[in-house]
């Protein structure tokens, strides 16, 4: 096994960005606004060259068996024998992809804003943030134990409270940087009660195959640079401790252990990937700046819930229970946010219903997978890399848009299609290959997802796959056709006029790829368990999906490209359907609802007072008996020099009596 | 030649004796640059002599790792109040009322000081031991009443003069009755002659009394908010470092090298001692007003947590106690370089005074929150690092309390110095405030010994380096050989 540099080093990759982020926090930014750009995105630059070199040198000197690796790690913590956590790289091919994927993006965003931010206040803090959110992911993604990926989960949600909340004078940003960071809090407790007990059964498994089979052990500490952790995924995936996991009893109501900690370990991915009933921060999150948006939806952050299940889906595989709720919530989630986002007029908003849909299949996929067919771990995979690049393009494309007509509102813009020429293309190819239309990559990556849930015999969900493979691409080339066709219906869309290269470039290069993507052949490098046969598209499926997102954009094209009576019959024909669909079924307003009448009544006002009272006024008797005690004391200082002498005979004759207590 | 440093500070002391009778008034600032010149040579010769051991006069001069530690210490604060006193005794301050005379007795009697207490942790007879104390005892009377027309400048003079002879009195009676037990003056003869006896504990308690007056340990502090608060600051400065750090050496050579092995059951006066010093001083730094009474104050909690180090006997406890002090020595006068600074150029000396400092002297105010910052023990500064080590030898000595109370005093230390970086940096600036001008001498003196604050504390091998040259020393086989 001969490693390359890269492969022996590999924390550079997320390395890089977290020493960019020091350089041009503390010291760049000051300087020079310019300067503070240029390193930030030089620096992801940078670590996406690393990745590339990581993904070339692991692929040359693994294949064909591709075994995870952990090629760097130092100790973190030690509590006692056994129960130590390190901080390391772990390497192979899933990890690989994300890294790719996450700085691929990410550098592009990195470039795109350089444009897209020019002249705003705050630009140097901007990349700053930036810089921190991309070192965030990146060591979430390289984590080798669940603790690292849990303290990297946290830094995530709060480089996304600083970007989402960028604008801190807008009122709507501070809610929406607040809702995001406190909805995926509230899924964190989840995860953490998740880790704890996987923890607590992963170290007492730990203490037992030392004692038994200490074959195991070794071999898992192969290609590791130090010993295997009761934390490590790699421990926790391996069958003879899922197979140890399985006899840890149960609850009440028959439920195992191992399906409540991967259940709440799941509510964490929930939190972050913007499940149903978690998904209500999301659609807001995009009060942020477009790029960070682009950057969230597609790259960073919510593919980590997605990215959290595939790392441990063996264990979610041996809790079948666990692993169907993944898959109806997925579905559910996927469905759900599709019906909302064909009644949405904010381009982002809409937008970020695609995300939440999209995010629904690839969990979906994942809950429809097995050990024994694991298609759809693959497939959700997959669709991970695809949808990254062209929901990156899309958002990027809807911040040229808006960059140039200065609003949000499709109906405010249209007719774009000559003004802005690249940003239109590229904004097409994009929602062609989220359609679903051959041979963009949307198509592969969906059809193997649909194949997925059909092969192991998931009707309802197959069914429900189809059914949004039709709704994609009516509510997207609704966007499409009121953006870019007709005629200009504002001011702002008449002066409309294309971005900076610097902004088009990025734009291009993720067309490229939204095209291309599709055509690397997947099931070849990232794969569970047994190796995939080679399987090529199943036309069974694909025919089918081809002609429901056909007959997608056919309606929008009838509703949406010419005249605009159809859609206003039709919404009054729905009416009251319509209006729920559009107020996003009440969600929102049923979680305030129950925070106000509820939560802040029973336990947050008791708590506030209990703290106001009790808490401060126990602090403020500490501090004034402290302050009394010093004035009492200060007394003693009479200034005269008699009582000086006075005292310092007494004490010493007080000091002979102590000792002549003690030691006698 | 082991002898060579002192000799050299005497010398300095004496050549600027003669000279300042021959000088012209203008051309006397030489006597300083002389003053400076001989502890700096001083400084460098006892660098030059680390790892070396050696003994004269039949083994009552010893030289060691450890006296060599003591006597750097004793030189640096030397340096240092040379350079505080600078401006003030060449009549360069915007203050009139700051400037001081006489500036070639202030040199002498502050060089024969230093070299008392050099001589001090050389000693290993009780005469010596004696004798040294004492010459570095009264000169520093001489120095706190300097300013003789300022009647509060008299009045600690003559406090510290009175109490310090009675501690003395105290001291040399406790000394006698061991030479009455032992039949010796030598302190290893000593060490093996005495047993337990009441007489004993009586030496043992009159010690305490005596080198507890100069350590400022309560109860025995009472000298320390009055003669702080009237002394010349310069002499405050050298008072709360070095007159202290000779306390500490004695007290070393006596309880370690002395008492030695039976060390462990004097522990819990110790205990007791560092608490009450460090609550009272604490407590009542809290209510002080005028910033060198606050500082005595300080001071005296400074030194409870010191002796924490002398709850051993460990082979930490002395490496501990010495990187406090050079920790201590530093960040103190970070902050009496500032208070003296403030004061040459306005007068003032009262916490409200320094009200919005960071907003006219923006580094300088930085520099003062460093220091009081390191001195309440906030990571990564060096008065944190100084006590950790000797928080984790009170806990190894199982003394887990008085860790408990040493992190209460620290938080309550905290507040008080607090006080100060509010008036700072929060407080509205003083109406006729202007940017004050520095002068390089203190400028110099502010930036070395803010390095020094903060260095100690991150560099990491400056206490191991502590460590491994005061094993060479033989105090840690005394300590085990006596052991019974």
């Amino acid at each position: 096994m001969n490693e390359g540099f890269i492969l022996s080093n590999a924390w550079l990759i997320p390395a890089i960005p977290l020493i960019s982020f020091f350089l041009v926090g503390m010291f760049i930014r000051p300087a020079s606004k310019q300067a503070a750009g240029l390193v930030a995105t030089s620096a992801v630059f940078l670590s996406a060259a690393c990745a590339y070199m990581l993904a070339w040198e692991y692929y040359q000197a693994f294949a064909p068996e591709y075994q995870s690796i952990v090629p760097w790690s130092i100790e973190w913590l030690r509590y006692q024998e056994f129960l130590s956590v390190s901080v390391g790289v772990l390497v192979d091919p899933t990890s690989i992809l994300l890294m790719v994927v996450v700085t691929t993006v990410s550098s592009l965003v990195h470039l795109y804003s350089i444009g897209y931010m020019h002249g705003e206040e705050g630009y140097g803090r901007y990349f700053t943030y930036l810089n921190l959110f991309t070192f965030s992911m990146l060591g979430l993604v390289v984590a080798p134990n669940i603790m690292q990926m849990f303290v990297c989960w946290e830094l995530v949600g709060a480089s996304s409270f600083l970007l989402i909340g960028y604008y801190y004078d807008k009122p709507s940003a501070v809610s929406a940087s607040k809702k995001a960071f406190i909805v995926t809090r509230f899924a964190d407790l989840g995860f953490l009660l998740g880790i704890l007990i996987l923890g607590y059964f992963g170290y007492h498994v730990y203490g037992v195959l030392s004692d038994s089979s200490t074959s195991v052990l070794a071999e898992m500490n192969q290609y590791s640079s130090t010993a295997i952790q009761p934390f490590d995924f790699k421990f926790l995936n391996h069958p003879a401790v899922i197979a140890q996991f399985a006899d840890q009893g149960s609850l009440l109501g028959g439920i195992s252990m191992l399906t409540l900690a991967m259940v709440l370990i799941f509510a964490g991915a929930a939190g972050k990937s913007a499940m149903f009933p978690l998904h209500i921060w999301l659609p807001d999150a995009m009060e942020g700046p477009t790029p960070v948006s682009a950057l969230i939806h597609a790259a960073t952050m919510v593919v980590a819930g997605v990215y959290l299940v595939a790392r441990l889906f063996p264990v979610y595989a041996a809790s079948g229970s666990a692993l169907l709720i993944v898959a109806y919530i997925g579905a559910f989630t996927c469905l759900f946010a599709a019906v909302i986002g064909c009644t949405q007029d904010d381009i982002k908003r809409v937008l970020a219903f695609s995300t939440l849909s999209q995010l629904g299949y690839m969990m979906l996929s994942l809950g429809v997978a097995t050990m024994a067919h694991p298609l759809g771990y693959t497939a959700s995979l997959f669709h991970l890399f695809t949808h990254a690049f062209f929901k990156a393009l899309l958002f990027l494309g809807a911040g040229s848009v808006i960059h140039a007509v200065h609003s949000n509102e499709i109906w405010d813009m249209g007719g774009l299609k000559r003004k802005m020429p690249v940003t239109h293309i590229t904004f097409l190819i994009a929602t062609i290959a989220i359609a679903g239309i051959p041979p963009f990559a949307g198509f592969f990556s969906k059809d193997e997802i649909l194949a997925a849930a059909l092969g192991n015999h998931h009707q309802i969900i197959f069914g429900i796959g189809l059914l949004v493979a039709g709704l994609t691409p009516f509510y997207m080339f609704r966007i499409y056709f009121v953006t870019f066709w007709g005629p200009h219906r504002t001011e702002g869309a008449e002066h409309a006029h294309e971005s900076p290269p610097v902004m088009l470039l990025p734009l291009a290069i993720l067309a490229v790829l939204a095209v291309i993507a599709g055509f690397v052949p997947m099931a070849s490098f990232v794969h569970i368990g047994e190796p995939l046969g080679h399987h090529g598209i199943n036309w069974a499926i694909a025919i089918p999906a081809i002609l429901v997102a056909l007959t997608g954009i056919g309606v929008a094209w009838f509703l949406y490209a010419g005249n605009q009576d159809r859609v206003s019959k039709l919404v009054q024909n729905l009416g009251v359907v319509y209006r729920v669909i559009k107020d996003k079924f009440y969600i929102d307003e049923v979680y305030l609802f129950i925070t106000h009448n509820f939560i802040f009544k029973y336990i947050s006002r008791p708590i506030a007072w209990f703290d106001r009272n009790v808490v401060d006024g126990s602090m403020n008797l500490t501090g004034w008996a402290t302050r009394m005690s010093g004035w009492i004391l200060s007394h003693m200082q009479t200034g005269q020099v008699q009582t000086y002498a006075a005292w310092y005979a007494l004490s010493t004759i007080v000091v002979f009596g102590l000792l002549a207590v003690t030691l006698q | 030649m082991l002898m060579l440093p002192e000799l050299i500070v005497i010398a300095a002391g004496f050549i600027i004796l003669l000279l300042d009778l021959f000088l012209a008034e203008e051309k006397k600032n030489i006597l300083g640059t002389l003053a400076f010149a001989g502890l700096l040579i001083a400084l460098g010769r006892t660098l030059f002599s680390f790892g070396q051991q050696g003994e004269l006069f039949g083994g009552r001069f010893v030289v060691d790792s450890v006296a060599i530690w003591f006597k750097i210490i004793f030189l640096l604060a030397g340096m240092t109040t040379v350079a505080l006193s600078w401006d003030r005794l060449t009549g360069k301050t915007t203050d009139i009322a700051s400037r001081m005379k006489h500036r070639g007795e202030f040199y002498t009697i502050l060089l024969f000081s230093t070299a008392g207490m050099m001589y001090l942790i050389s000693s290993r007879d009780l005469v010596t031991l004696y004798i040294s104390l004492e010459l570095s005892t009264i000169p520093l009377f001489v120095l706190v009443a300097w300013d003789r027309d300022n009647p509060l400048c008299g009045e600690a003079g003559l406090k510290y003069v009175i109490l310090g002879a009675l501690s003395s009195a105290v001291l040399l009676y406790g000394l006698g009755i061991l030479y009455g037990l032992s039949g010796s003056t030598d302190l290893a003869t000593i060490s093996q002659k005495i047993t337990h006896s009441p007489a004993l504990w009586l030496s043992v308690a009159m010690i305490t009394a005596g080198i507890g007056f100069k350590l400022t340990l309560v109860p025995f502090h009472m000298w320390a908010a009055d003669v702080y608060q009237g002394a010349p600051t310069p002499v405050t400065a050298h008072l709360s470092v070095a007159s202290k750090a000779a306390g500490m050496a004695f007290i070393f050579l006596l309880f370690y090298r002395v008492l030695g092995g039976a060390f462990q059951e004097w522990n819990i006066l110790f205990a007791v001692l560092a608490t009450i010093t460090m609550t009272l001083g604490n407590l009542v730094a809290i209510i002080q007003q005028n910033i060198k009474r606050f500082m005595a104050f300080s001071a005296i909690s400074q030194a409870g947590y010191l002796i924490m180090g002398f709850l051993g006997p460990f082979p930490e406890g002395l490496p501990s106690m010495l990187f406090y002090l050079y920790a201590y020595i530093f960040t103190n006068l970070v902050v009496f370089a500032v208070i003296i600074f403030y004061a040459n150029e306005t007068g003032r000396e009262n916490i409200d005074d320094y009200r919005g400092l960071s907003r006219t002297n923006p580094i300088i105010a930085g520099a003062m929150m460093l220091g009081l910052f390191s001195l309440a023990g906030i990571p990564p500064l060096s008065g944190f690092v100084g006590k950790f080590f000797l928080f984790s030898v009170a806990s190894k000595a199982g003394f887990h309390w008085l860790v408990g109370v040493a992190a209460i005093n620290s938080t309550i230390s905290l507040y008080y110095y607090l006080r100060i970086v509010r008036q700072m940096y929060i407080e509205p600036t003083m109406e006729d405030a202007t940017t004050l001008q520095i002068s390089p001498m203190l400028a110099g003196t502010i930036a070395i010994t803010t390095l020094g604050a903060v260095f100690f504390g991150i560099i990491p091998f400056f206490y191991e380096t502590i460590n491994q040259t005061v094993a060479a020393s033989d105090w840690w086989s005394v300590i085990t050989a006596t052991a019974r």
